[in-house]
């Protein structure tokens, strides 16, 4: 297992934090045709994907239960989605031969697909159509927030050596 | 020399078989039990939530992200008041000239209404009825707002230590806000008015007389908000004020939702629903009061 050092811990403590705020501040005003960025997502996927399967089914779990706390619905299913996209994020990696950043940003649109599709197949609240909207939107925001924070990571020493 | 050798070959080589049986296993063991461990605190979440009970679990990570909310929330509040002096010239003095009129406006409104209650107050001391007492408000900075495209919640810095409370209801002077869906130390969620699974008890409106009672519902962002079940015969007009009926016996009646925007009829012809703008510019609110 790649394990990631006390600093490295802490820092991504601190940028979920961050991501947090954010996520309450600035996501929606850049809410745009049904869809707006999820700043922890990204975050929570590179750090599985710097790490292993394993430790991306942990780091999921806990993207999961941030998200559930932000969102204040569907708790459970952000749980078990997020925990999914953690393992795939992170099983992704471990079969690469060489990993960059656009395996980072590869790995991150996986890594939505799945929680995505999960989502909807789990919580029948949500319209298709809104969600179809709010998948592609978000997955393409995923995407983009994917290099700041695999850069953010690695330089905090997350993964060091993998990427 | 040659047979220790041999042992410790013998327990280098059974660890490598074992490494190689359970190596390709663990994560997905890891998976199960992680899963296992997420399937159960969505089970307890939904349990608590039915009971009215807050949910322990999100409550702590609500507590460890608090500060970090609140001072994104600190630090956009100087950026915007910044911003305002900078840039708000034009904008300001359009405002004030806005809020000129608007106050002259609430000052003739307020003399009628004090009117009105005096006289509401003598009628009810004749027939014998309770005086009405206003419910005691709590001021809420709002501290994150709308975190998922999907549902429309906002988080205001207040909890459990300042005596919130599961379904208290949420306003600003303008107008109904929605109602505190979850409550942690320091922090509480509010489903919005507008959210798609939102429903209050509504009434239309028009120079004081009822002209129509049905449900507001949300949309979401994507639909708009509206009041739906109205009778066929109910006379609804573009412009017409909503407020919530108090029907369901949690929001308090009269206050304000939002004004119609567009009327239609059902397909069957039964029923009558109006589109409504709601009273509250929600995405831009800093502050809302809690109603105790």
């Amino acid at each position: 297992m790649n394990t990631p050092g006390t600093r490295a811990i802490l820092g991504l403590c601190l940028l979920l934090g961050v991501a947090a705020a954010l996520q309450g501040l600035l996501a929606p005003h850049l809410f745009r045709w049904g869809g707006q960025p999820d700043f922890v997502f990204p975050v929570v996927m590179t750090a599985a994907l710097l790490s292993d399967a394993s430790l991306g089914c942990l780091l999921g779990l806990g993207g999961g239960l941030l998200t559930g706390a932000l969102v204040g619905e569907t708790v459970g299913t952000f749980l078990v989605t997020r925990t999914f996209a953690g393992f795939a994020a992170g099983s992704f990696a471990q079969r690469m031969f060489r990993a960059n950043l656009g395996v980072a940003v590869l790995s991150v649109i996986v890594a939505s697909v799945v929680s995505e599709s999960l989502y909807i197949l789990s919580a029948p609240r949500v319209g298709f159509q809104k969600w179809l909207w709010s998948a592609l939107i978000g997955t393409a925001w995923n995407a983009v927030l994917a290099v700041p924070a695999t850069l953010i990571l690695r330089r905090l020493g997350w993964g060091w050596g993998r990427l | 020399m040659r047979t220790r050798h041999r042992a410790r070959l013998e327990t280098l080589e059974r660890k490598d078989r074992y490494r190689r049986r359970v190596e390709p296993v663990a994560p997905f063991l890891v998976l199960a039990v992680t899963l296992a461990v997420g399937v159960t605190l969505g089970v307890l979440h939904n349990r608590w939530r039915a009971q009215n009970r807050p949910d322990p679990v999100l409550a702590g990570v609500r507590l460890a992200i608090f500060p970090f909310q609140y001072a994104g929330a600190r630090a956009g509040g100087v950026f915007s008041t910044v911003g305002d002096w900078l840039f708000g010239g034009k904008r300001l003095s359009d405002q004030n000239r806005r809020l000129r009129a608007e106050i002259a406006r609430l000052k003739q409104e307020n003399q009628a209404l004090r009117a009105d209650a005096a006289e509401a107050a003598r009628l009810r001391e004749q027939l014998g009825f309770s005086q009405k007492v206003g419910r005691p408000l709590l001021a809420a900075q709002v501290i994150g707002q709308f975190t998922s495209p999907l549902f429309d919640t906002i988080t205001v810095a207040r909890g459990a230590r300042d005596g919130v409370t599961l379904s208290m209801v949420a306003r600003t002077p303008d107008g109904l806000v929605g109602q505190v869906s979850d409550v942690s130390a320091l922090s509480s969620q509010v489903l919005l008015l507008t959210d798609a699974n939102s429903g209050v008890g509504g009434m239309v409106v028009r120079g004081g007389k009822i002209q129509g009672v049905g449900i507001v519902q949300g949309g979401g962002r994507t639909r708009p908000l509206q009041i739906v079940y109205l009778k066929r015969e109910d006379d609804i007009r573009i412009g017409d004020l909503v407020v919530s009926s108090g029907y369901g016996g949690v929001v308090p009646a009269n206050i304000p939702v939002g004004r119609v925007t567009a009327v239609a009829e059902d397909r069957a012809r039964f029923l009558k629903s109006a589109q409504i703008r709601p009273a509250t510019a929600l995405l831009n609110a800093r502050e809302v009061f809690l109603l105790r």
